[in-house]
């Protein structure tokens, strides 16, 4: 009888706890998006007819992200001044959940998106499907920074505001640097020899954090000076038919990335590290380079008090080239019937003193009249190379993601200890024959 | 035979071994589970996951 | 006459709200993406129609024909380990042992806890600087240790071990219980006639316990053709491609390449295989079965 009743007792315990978790669950969502919206919905104005409203959605305008709260009321300011009595909806796609894409396609198929939306990679799907206003004869025509064009243009069309642009790059751990009496390397032979001293005083030279797999795209989309230093119109060409991935360029560049590896120039638990444990090591010195992009230099200094240096993967020749990729891209739903109330809207999400609230310290604009301030010498250090470095696309721009894909393969199948295999670069251009008309390119 | 009736169950020295091994194998073969409850004090994502192995374990022992 | 004409259409209306939800929910989108299969849609867009070039294509693909083949080697070898070590556990705690439900309970646990929880867990225990590689140093075998998620050659074989560890207690339940129906008398008359253990196992309980694993492997070559959660979790398909299958390659197709209308090909073609391999496999062990 009392082993029924224990038996029963745990059971039911069980059971609350599981109600009450999913409880505990309706509520924090519920606090988290009525903290997001500082111009929320009101049921029931009493005036007569519908209230105006415009819905403005992306994906980092939530609590995880300290800057979105004054970032927002910023925007409201300013969208205000013209539009006093329109209601703004922040947010009405949840992006928590981590599905912001997949939600806003789906929704752009249903017609019932949001009015005001960012994006990432996704201006030839969207032109393509006439879901963009054209903003060809507006203000920021003249305001785009020339390599990010292609994320935004389409078809001789602008159909969106690059408003934060990153890319891949090297960052050093400065303590580490001067302890070793080391200097940015110009070629490609001197990075190899500055890794050399790290390893000879125990500090792991690179360590990127594969586990978290986003991570694995960084080398071989931060070596490509050794494609665009052998042929800057190797893009171009390659869409023209005229070269191949599987090319003494793309070898080079993965052969060079081999020479990294099997020096032991990269941590041998790289794959089974994530990205925090990696950014952890990196800012206690235990790991002194990272591949990584801008978004890396706030949060180490915010978790290890540590300031970061930059510099661009050179060939070994010494060329060097600097590429971005439009992190986010802000446009105007065609189906939003005020046209200039939504010009006004995004006046007001890319006016200057909102993108120094949104992306200080953290990010890079896409309008080339605004330098975003950065406080921190990490910062500083990728906003000068982004001035100074020779410019060019971001691979990924000009290749497809299934070709991307087999690059990204091959970079981990080198980690793992594996020789270089050319015919991951042979299914890459497989697969850029078949896909190509996905790209951005004439 | 007892003072009840019933018959007193007998094992086999042959049983006796086969549990030990059994006892053996789960051990090893639950380690896993083990480490998810030692984390559960650590990590907050695995505290729902030990609880319901706790109960199940509870359970059996009742 | 008219009632039985009457029963006959009282059956049609009862089965006609199931018949509906699975023409709207199972049917029309079945349909739908044998459709999308010849188009070139990439998910938001208006469709074309290519005939059957994603077809051709896709058996051209190098990345399809290592996915299938990742996928056969995890669902052959989960087989081959699972099922005996299945059969074997379920006929130990068959017998009369101490303890035998505390451990069937245990053994059954792992199956409970969530795939996510599984793949953190194992984590910890995989990585380079994880509990194994340690308890390998500590007992002086270090020069093993190797990064058992990121080694090409060894981490499929890690991948399948997993799945068997969250699997076996499953499997075991269905053997445990075709056993329980195997009549304790024939296994007395063949020990009285003499016959060795394994003789009683090969020509009594086997045959008789067929009906089971027809079902059980059923259930496992059709799960693991399927195979999405713990590869994904763990490795992400990596490294290289060595733990990439067709469903993950099936996702990839359609939400980060954004060729929606190539991944219901791709997703086609597995139905058709999977179908295929299953009716090979039922018909395999369904003659072996038996009825004393």
């Amino acid at each position: 009888m009392m082993k029924k009743f224990i038996s029963f007792l745990l059971a039911a315990v069980m059971l609350l706890s599981l109600a009450a978790c999913s409880t505990q669950t309706e509520k924090d969502n519920k606090e988290t998006s009525a903290a997001e919206s500082p111009s929320s919905l009101e049921e029931g104005t009493g005036d007569a007819g519908a209230v105006k409203k415009i819905s403005v959605a992306h994906w980092m305008l939530t609590s995880s992200f300290p800057s979105a709260q004054a970032y927002m009321e910023n925007v409201e300011a300013i969208f205000k001044d013209s539009y006093p009595d329109v209601e703004i909806e922040w947010n009405p796609i949840p992006s928590e959940s981590g599905k912001y894409h997949d939600l806003l396609k789906a929704q752009l198929a249903t017609n019932s998106a949001p009015d005001v939306f960012f994006h990432q990679n996704a201006i030839v799907q969207f032109g393509k499907a006439d879901y963009l206003t054209d903003l060809s004869d507006q203000e920021w025509a003249g305001r785009i920074l020339e390599s990010t064009v292609t994320d935004v243009v389409y078809e001789g069309k602008l159909l969106g505001i690059p408003v934060d642009v990153a890319g891949w790059g090297v960052f050093y751990n400065q303590e580490v640097f001067d302890t070793y009496d080391l200097s940015v390397p110009t070629t490609f032979d001197e990075l190899l020899a500055v890794c050399g001293t790290l390893k000879e005083n125990g500090v792991t030279p690179f360590n990127m954090g594969f586990k978290d797999s986003w991570t694995q795209d960084g080398p071989w989309l931060s070596m490509s000076s050794f494609i665009y230093g052998m042929d800057k119109n190797f893009p171009q060409e390659l869409y023209d038919g005229t070269k191949q991935i599987n090319s003494e360029e793309f070898t080079g560049m993965f052969e060079a990335f081999e020479e990294l590896v099997s020096n032991g120039y990269i941590s041998n638990s790289i794959m089974s590290t994530t990205y925090d444990q990696a950014a952890q090591e990196f800012g206690e010195g235990q790991v002194a380079m990272q591949i990584n992009g801008p978004w890396c230099v706030q949060q180490i200094y915010d978790q290890c008090g540590v300031d970061v240096g930059y510099f661009n993967i050179p060939d070994r020749e010494g060329n060097v080239y600097m590429t971005t990729i439009t992190n986010s891209t802000v446009s105007l739903n065609s189906k939003f019937e005020d046209k200039e109330m939504g010009f006004a809207m995004l006046k007001a999400l890319t006016d200057e003193s909102s993108l120094q609230i949104l992306l200080k310290d953290s990010g890079y604009c896409g309008l080339k009249d605004i330098e975003i301030e950065q406080t921190l010498a990490g910062g500083k250090a990728y906003g000068d190379a982004l001035v100074n470095d020779k410019a060019a696309m971001q691979t990924n721009v000009w290749i497809p993601a299934s070709a991307g894909q087999k690059l990204t393969q091959l970079t981990t199948l080198i980690c793992s200890g594996k020789p270089f295999d050319a015919a991951y670069l042979e299914a890459a251009d497989d697969a850029y024959q078949k896909d190509k008309d996905l790209l951005n390119m004439q | 035979m007892e003072l009840s009736g019933r018959k007193k169950k007998k094992y086999s020295g042959k049983s006796l071994a086969v549990t030990a091994t059994l006892c053996i194998f789960c051990v090893i073969y639950l380690f896993p589970l083990f480490l998810l409850v030692l984390s559960s004090f650590k990590e907050e994502q695995y505290i729902f996951d030990a609880f319901i192995c706790l109960v199940l374990v509870t359970l059996i022992i009742i | 006459m008219s009632s039985r004409r009457a029963n006959y259409w009282k059956r049609i209306l009862f089965m006609l709200p199931s018949l509906l939800l699975i023409a709207i929910f199972v049917a029309y989108p079945f349909i739908q993406g044998v459709i999308y299969s010849f188009t070139d849609w990439d998910g938001i867009s208006v469709t074309k129609n290519v005939g059957f070039e994603n077809y051709i294509n896709l058996f051209r693909d190098i990345s399809f024909k290592k996915a299938l083949s990742n996928t056969i080697f995890f669902t052959a070898f989960l087989v081959v380990i699972m099922n005996p070590l299945a059969l074997g556990m379920a006929t130990i705690l068959n017998k009369k042992i101490i303890g035998k439900n505390i451990f069937r309970t245990l053994i059954y646990i792992p199956t409970t806890i969530s795939l996510i929880v599984v793949s953190n867990i194992w984590t910890l225990i995989l990585t380079f600087n994880g509990f194994l590689n340690k308890l390998l140093e500590l007992v002086g075998w270090g020069s093993y240790a190797v990064d058992w998620l990121g080694s090409y050659d060894m981490t499929p074989m890690v991948i399948v071990l997993i799945i068997v560890w969250q699997g076996l207690g499953n499997s075991m339940v269905f053997y445990l219980a075709a056993l329980q129906g195997v009549a304790p008398e024939l296994h007395e008359a063949a020990r009285i006639d003499g016959a060795t253990p394994w003789k009683k196992f090969r020509y009594i309980t086997l045959p008789l316990i067929m009906t089971t694993v027809t079902v059980v492997l059923f259930l496992q070559i059709s799960s693991m053709l399927k195979i999405f959660d713990i590869p994904y979790l763990m490795t992400a398909g990596g490294p290289g491609d060595a733990t990439m299958t067709i469903t993950m390659l099936i996702y990839d197709q359609a939400f980060r390449f954004n060729t929606a209308g190539y991944a219901t090909t791709t997703g086609v073609v597995l139905m058709i295989f999977i179908i295929f391999v299953s009716i090979l496999q039922t018909k395999l062990t369904g003659s072996k079965e038996v009825d004393y």
